[in-house]
């Protein structure tokens, strides 16, 4: 859904959400933070952007009439 | 095991099936108005840590219950918002807050992990709680575990039993006809699913500060129970009384699971532990198996008495959806 069903830009995205798992276990370490916060900006991102991509259907929508 | 163990154990049983008696009521009357609301398992997590934290700063039972229940109608409010006006998926949002609100409870409950605080105290029923046997198992409990009690009746009665509830069923099956006989879908829509959002929300502070009291992050024990909830809504066929029937089961199980690890020493403990959720898979598999195609071929191989008597039984536990769930609706 975020990738709008296009393989291409999945692996790019696949490689971001593997980035930020892997970067979650440095997270306690390097920031002093606990690892869950990857977890809450992974959710974070994945509902803004569904959040947006709904938003911006409903203004096309409503300019349509 | 003597009598009087058994009754504590059964008792027991009762006491923990009440908050999934709440999440799975809940998700019901959610799901009756035709939406899914897939975030069970981290709405109640991040209210039990939320409860669980306003009771230990303000020292209040009742603000940590109304906090729970006001996480449980947010969340479900970004369902509703989401799905409802910005016609997104269900099931996607649903499912992507669960992740979040769970991670969102261990990142800000770290600094209340192991704490002491308040507890519900059991309130035994005069009267009522000295009859024999039923009395130390119905109402020696908390007042939430009673709640629960009311809950099943109350959204037994509400759904099928008034107006609004055959409101509620016509904008869960056919909002078009709904909407036609004079129904807000969307407005009713909205209300259930906060609705439901909120006693979802009153599962976590049960656990936080009853079943299980105080907040431990990811070893408190409450990961999955959401998923639960929401295979005993359709274990119950969107029926508050079945779906309650469903969770003393599972409470059931999880204590067998207890029980029988001494007498039988060469399974190993895990096993009876996990036992009650593939034990729910499996039930699912039932209920919602009677209506596949490739059953009626294969059971017509069967002998004619064979047959007839695995349909009825199949026929006798298959629930069906209601028909608009998880459909958005739009006025023409």
């Amino acid at each position: 859904m975020l990738v709008n069903f296009q393989v291409v830009p999945a692996a790019f995205v696949a490689f971001f959400f593997a980035a930020l798992n892997i970067g979650s276990i440095q997270l306690p370490i390097v920031l002093k933070l606990d690892s869950t916060l990857s977890g809450v900006l992974q959710g974070s991102l994945v509902l803004f952007v569904l959040a947006m991509e709904g938003a911006r259907r409903r203004l096309v929508r409503l300019r349509e009439g | 095991m003597d009598l009087a163990a058994i009754i504590i154990g059964l008792a027991g049983v009762m006491a923990t099936a009440a908050p999934v008696i709440f999440a799975t009521v809940g998700e019901t009357l959610s799901e009756r108005s035709g939406v899914i609301n897939l975030s069970v398992n981290g709405t109640i997590i991040l209210s039990a840590m939320t409860s669980f934290a306003v009771a230990v700063s303000t020292e209040s039972l009742f603000l940590g219950f109304v906090a729970g229940m006001i996480v449980g109608a947010l969340v479900a409010l970004i369902v509703a918002f989401t799905s409802l006006t910005l016609h997104q998926s269900q099931v996607a949002v649903g499912f992507v807050l669960t992740l979040t609100t769970a991670s969102l409870a261990y990142f800000l409950g770290n600094p209340i992990m192991g704490l002491s605080g308040p507890r519900v105290r059991s309130l035994p029923l005069p009267l009522l709680s000295e009859i024999p046997i039923l009395g130390p198992l119905f109402f020696q409990h908390t007042p939430l575990v009673y709640l629960s009690y009311l809950l099943i009746a109350g959204a037994w009665f509400w759904i099928f039993k008034t107006r609004p509830g055959l409101m509620l069923q016509g904008v869960g099956e056919r909002p078009a006809a709904a909407f036609a006989r004079g129904g807000n879908v969307r407005r009713l829509r909205y209300f259930y699913t906060i609705l439901g959002g909120a006693l979802v929300g009153l599962a976590g502070p049960t656990y936080s500060l009853g079943v299980k009291a105080g907040w431990k992050g990811t070893i408190s024990g409450l990961d999955g129970i959401g998923w639960i909830a929401l295979a005993l809504t359709i274990f119950g066929g969107w029926d508050p009384l079945r779906a309650a029937l469903g969770a003393y089961l599972f409470a059931l199980l999880q204590w067998l699971g207890l029980v029988l690890q001494p007498s039988l020493p060469g399974i190993p403990s895990q096993v009876l532990q996990v036992a009650p959720f593939p034990l729910m898979i499996l039930t699912l598999l039932l209920v919602t198996i009677g209506n596949a195609d490739w059953v009626s071929r294969t059971l017509a191989g069967l002998p004619e008495d064979a047959r007839r008597l695995v349909t009825r039984g199949l026929r006798s536990l298959y629930v069906s959806p209601p028909a608009g769930l998880g459909t958005p609706f739009e006025k023409e």
